[in-house]
């Protein structure tokens, strides 16, 4: 099959790679339909991430249709049009029982790598670094899913693919970020970054209440999405003498009742600890630009949420008096998507959701390393890439 | 964790898991040879021998290799089992599973437990030709593979994992 895959740090390709099997009694293959770009990429094609290996398959964002079945897989058949969460869940630990999916214990087969750094460990992702499992992603023909009963989730006749294809990663993560906030009425939560999970976090807080969401971004064409497709206000922080003044002043004083951090390691920013921060990260000294993050902490209500949904690695000068002097709560984790997809394909059916404005640019997928560009350095407007893998038959 | 134990000259490494499901059946798991082959694959090579004696072979970076045959000293059911080496000679080797009520339903708590005799020179050096992995994590990979199976059956594994790789025409780049 074809495949998009990692050959080194701002190298990828797409190339012909072996068709996945079926290994163990529960696995799934998919023929891949849809599948898309995330800044969560950025992180190990820019080199940020370690354990990647050369001729990696990437992505982890995507649906398609069943092909074959293990023998004990019960629900899922043959010919079912799916979305997949981008986490590996076996629905059985104590994690997957109590909804904290991305925390599954029994599907990272690698836990030796990732367990010396983060001090335990996550499910499998598919397409990802080696420690966060090493499983061949979804930007190719097809792609194994373990434990397909549990991970499979049938889009209904009503909702289109590319309507689904963002109910795998950033439409899941977007409302946990808001469901993190307990949002209550009159509410106002901020959300920094206007990508796909900050806008499907945005979308979510309306959804579960908000008065208002406040959007922060520096990109025009994105600060108009999070406007026209979602109602938000925003702002432009380039175009802003402080953020947080700004914050307090269109919320009496008070600050945000909630705060979402959608940005991650690699925020832009102004100001002396973004010029900070991008010195120590261009030396490898420090993984993590966290403008996105102290201002949230710094902008955010007394007694109020904050929300992380940024992925960051290790960070200097974190405020943590800040949070414990304002009494903050905070709830961060990776998407436990199986607690969410069933109630987002049902708004997507019912017509209060529809994440596929995301989709800024479609194209086959040997087109892909031209999609990562195109995402990575925001051209032509682009907030995320959707590859359309070949529709052959998989080969015996 | 690494200690070395009082009553032994043995170096010791030990790491635990919480696993879902009662001791009895755990037990049964690790006291089947052909389950404890499945959870120490790529790591160490069981097979078993005569009179329920088993030939241990674990291979270190670089392709060093160290064998030793083991006979089960410690048997209690739902409790602990025990493989030892048996040759004063050879390299000394001891691999250990105990099993307790985890509080609160959360099923048992599995503690793994190896000892080996260090070898000579700079420890870092000498252990990497005895281990392909460090002694300890070797043990986490163990132990997760052992609650997966126990609670799903399966153990989740990248054979056949496509790549742009050669080894990817392989089952076993890594499982």
């Amino acid at each position: 099959m074809r495949a998009l895959c990692w050959n080194g740090v701002n190298d990828l390709r797409v190339e012909t790679v072996p068709d996945p099997k079926l290994v163990n009694p529960n696995d799934v293959i998919l023929s891949v339909r849809l599948s898309t770009t995330c800044g969560s990429d950025l992180h190990f094609i820019d080199g940020y991430i370690p354990t990647m290996r050369e001729g990696d398959v990437i992505g982890h964002e995507f649906m398609g249709v069943v092909e074959e079945v293990g023998p004990g897989v019960k629900k899922v058949k043959r010919g079912d049009r799916v979305v997949v969460p981008s986490f590996i869940c076996c629905g059985t630990c104590v994690y997957c029982a109590t909804g904290k999916w991305s925390l599954c214990d029994n599907t990272n087969p690698n836990v030796e790598m990732q367990e010396p750094l983060l001090g335990g460990t996550t499910a499998g992702i598919y397409g990802y670094t080696h420690a966060f499992g090493g499983y061949a992603g979804s930007h190719a023909d097809y792609v194994r899913v373990p434990f397909g009963d549990v991970d499979c989730f049938t889009v209904p006749d009503g909702v289109r693919d590319e309507q689904a294809l963002f109910l795998s990663d950033a439409g899941p993560t977007g409302f946990m970020g808001a469901d993190f906030c307990n949002i209550q009425p009159g509410q106002v939560v901020a959300v920094w970054g206007c990508g796909a999970v900050g806008l499907m976090a945005q979308k979510s807080a309306f959804l579960l209440g908000a008065e208002r969401v406040i959007a922060i971004d520096r990109l025009p064409e994105r600060l108009a999405m999070a406007r026209e497709h979602v109602g938000s206000q925003t702002i432009n922080y380039e175009e802003v003498d402080s953020v947080v003044e700004l914050l307090k002043e269109l919320t009496g004083g008070r600050g945000p009742d909630a705060c979402i951090d959608a940005v991650g390691m690699e925020a832009h920013g102004t100001g002396i600890g973004a010029a900070y921060d991008r010195m120590k990260q261009a030396v490898r000294l420090e993984s993590d630009r966290g403008t996105a993050l102290r201002e949230a902490i710094m902008a955010c209500r007394k007694g109020g949420v904050l929300s992380i949904l940024g992925v960051y690695g290790l960070m200097d000068k974190f405020p943590v008096g800040v949070l414990m002097n304002k009494g903050i709560t905070v709830r961060t984790a990776q998407q436990h998507g199986q607690s969410y997809v069933p109630r987002l394909l049902e708004l997507t059916a019912a017509g209060k959701l529809d994440a596929s404005f995301l989709a800024t640019h479609r194209m086959p997928l040997e087109e892909g390393v031209r999609g990562y560009d195109l995402f990575k350095h925001k051209k032509e407007g682009c907030l995320r890439s959707v590859f359309e893998p070949g529709r052959s038959t998989l080969a015996s | 964790m690494k200690t070395k134990p009082e009553d032994s000259p043995l170096t010791e490494v030990r790491r635990s898991i919480t696993i879902g499901r009662p001791a009895h059946e755990l037990y049964g798991i690790w006291r089947d040879p052909q389950n404890l082959a499945t959870l120490l694959r790529g790591l160490v090579e069981v097979t078993p021998t005569a009179m329920g004696r088993t030939h241990w072979v674990m291979r270190g970076q670089l392709g060093t290799m160290t064998a030793w045959d083991a006979a089960l000293v410690l048997d209690i059911p739902s409790e602990a089992i025990a493989w030892s080496s048996i040759e004063d000679q050879g390299p000394q080797r001891e691999l250990i599973i105990r099993f307790a009520p985890a509080p609160a339903n959360q099923g048992t708590e599995a503690i793994l437990v190896f000892r080996f005799d260090p070898p000579g020179g700079v420890i870092g050096e000498a252990l990497s030709k005895l281990f392909s992995i460090a002694p300890d994590l070797m043990l986490v990979k163990v132990l997760h593979r052992f609650k997966a199976f126990a609670e799903t059956g399966e153990m989740p594994t990248l054979q056949w994992n496509p790549s742009h790789r050669a080894e990817s025409e392989q089952p076993g780049e890594q499982t």
